[in-house]
C-alpha cells in the first residue's frame, strides 16, 4: 500500500521532456518534444555526440562505453547507443528512474527497426520522416506514463 | 571503488590530482587533464542549453556514468571544479565532494604559504593530502 502512495505522488514529476536520435557521425536524425518549450536548440545532439565520445577517452579503467547517464539540476539524459553506433536519448525529469528510461529506449529502437529501418523509402543516415513511428513512439511514451513507474533510485 | 580526482582552478589548470585505482595509465597526464576540463567547459554550456529550467542550473551537472565509471562533478562560484572518478554503482558523491572542497579551503587556501591558482604540492601541503585520504577511507570509498 505504501508502494502504490508513493508512486501516485511521484508520477506527477515522471516527465519526459524529449527523444533525439543521432546517427554515426553526429548528426541529429530524429528530435520530439514531449513538453512544450520556448528555446529548443538542435545542435546540441551533436554537441552530445562529441560529449559521449570524450567521455570514452578519459576513462581511468580500460574500455568505456560512452555517456549512458548524464544527471543535472532539472534533468536526466539516459543514452542507448546500438553497435551501428545510433544513439537514442530522453531528456527526461532527474527523478526517473534509469531503469525505466533503458527500457523505454530499448522499446523505441525496436519500434525504429519495424518502422524506420524496414521502410524502403527511408536511406540511412537520413532525418526520420515516418508517421508510423512517430505514432509508435507516441505510444511507447504514453504507455509509460499510463502504466504505474517504479519508485526512482 | 575510486579511480582518481582531479581539482581544477578558476583558470583552467588542474591544481591536483591523485590515483588510486586507476588500470589505464593516459599517454600525457597533463593533456587529459586539459581534455577534462575542456569537456567540463563545453558540458557546462550543454546543461544551461538543454535544460527544461535553465535559472536552476547553478552547479554545472552532478554526474555522469558510462559502463566503466562514474564521474562526479563538484563546482563553485569561486571557479574552482572538483572531478572524482569511480566506479559505477557508487551513489552521487556530491556531499563528499563538499566536504573535499571544505578540506581545500581549510587546508591549502588559508594556508598562508599557499598562493592562489598555484598547483598544491603534496609535500608542502601533507595535511591536506592525509585528511583527504582519512575521509574517504572514513567514508568507504578507500580500503
Amino acid at each position: 500500500y505504501q508502494r502504490r502512495v508513493r508512486d501516485t505522488t511521484q508520477n506527477k514529476s515522471m516527465v519526459l521532456y524529449s527523444i533525439n536520435i543521432i546517427n554515426k557521425d553526429g548528426g541529429l536524425v530524429y528530435h520530439r518534444e514531449f513538453v512544450k518549450s520556448q528555446r529548443v536548440d538542435l545542435r546540441l545532439a551533436s554537441s552530445f555526440h562529441v560529449m559521449h565520445a570524450m567521455a570514452c577517452q578519459i576513462s581511468p579503467v580500460a574500455k568505456s562505453s560512452g555517456i549512458e547517464e548524464f544527471v543535472a539540476e532539472a534533468f536526466k539524459l539516459q543514452c542507448m547507443q546500438t553497435r551501428t553506433g545510433v544513439k537514442f536519448y530522453f531528456i527526461a525529469d532527474p527523478l526517473h528512474s534509469s531503469t525505466v528510461l533503458k527500457s523505454l529506449l530499448a522499446r523505441v529502437y525496436e519500434v525504429y527497426c519495424d518502422y524506420v529501418l524496414k521502410n524502403p523509402f527511408y536511406s540511412l543516415e537520413q532525418p526520420v520522416r515516418c508517421e508510423k513511428f512517430d505514432y509508435f513512439v507516441e505510444q511507447v511514451v504514453s504507455s509509460s506514463s499510463a502504466a504505474s513507474s517504479k519508485p526512482s533510485k | 571503488s575510486l579511480y582518481n580526482m582531479y581539482i581544477f582552478n578558476r583558470l583552467g589548470a588542474c591544481v591536483y590530482y591523485e590515483e588510486y585505482n586507476r588500470t589505464t595509465p593516459p599517454a600525457s597526464l597533463e593533456d587529459e587533464q586539459n581534455l577534462i576540463y575542456g569537456m567540463l567547459y563545453s558540458f557546462k554550456h550543454f546543461v544551461q542549453k538543454t535544460s527544461p529550467k535553465p535559472d536552476e542550473e547553478q552547479s554545472g551537472f552532478r554526474y555522469f556514468r558510462t559502463s566503466a565509471y562514474k564521474l562526479h562533478y563538484f563546482e563553485t562560484a569561486s571557479g574552482f571544479r572538483l572531478v572524482l572518478n569511480s566506479a559505477p554503482n557508487v551513489a552521487d558523491l556530491r556531499k563528499e565532494l563538499r566536504f573535499v572542497y571544505s578540506l581545500l579551503v581549510d587546508y591549502v587556501i588559508k594556508n598562508p604559504e599557499y598562493t592562489v591558482n598555484d598547483k598544491i604540492q603534496p609535500d608542502v601541503f601533507s595535511v591536506f593530502v592525509r585528511e583527504l585520504g582519512t575521509y574517504l577511507t572514513a567514508k568507504k570509498l578507500l580500503k
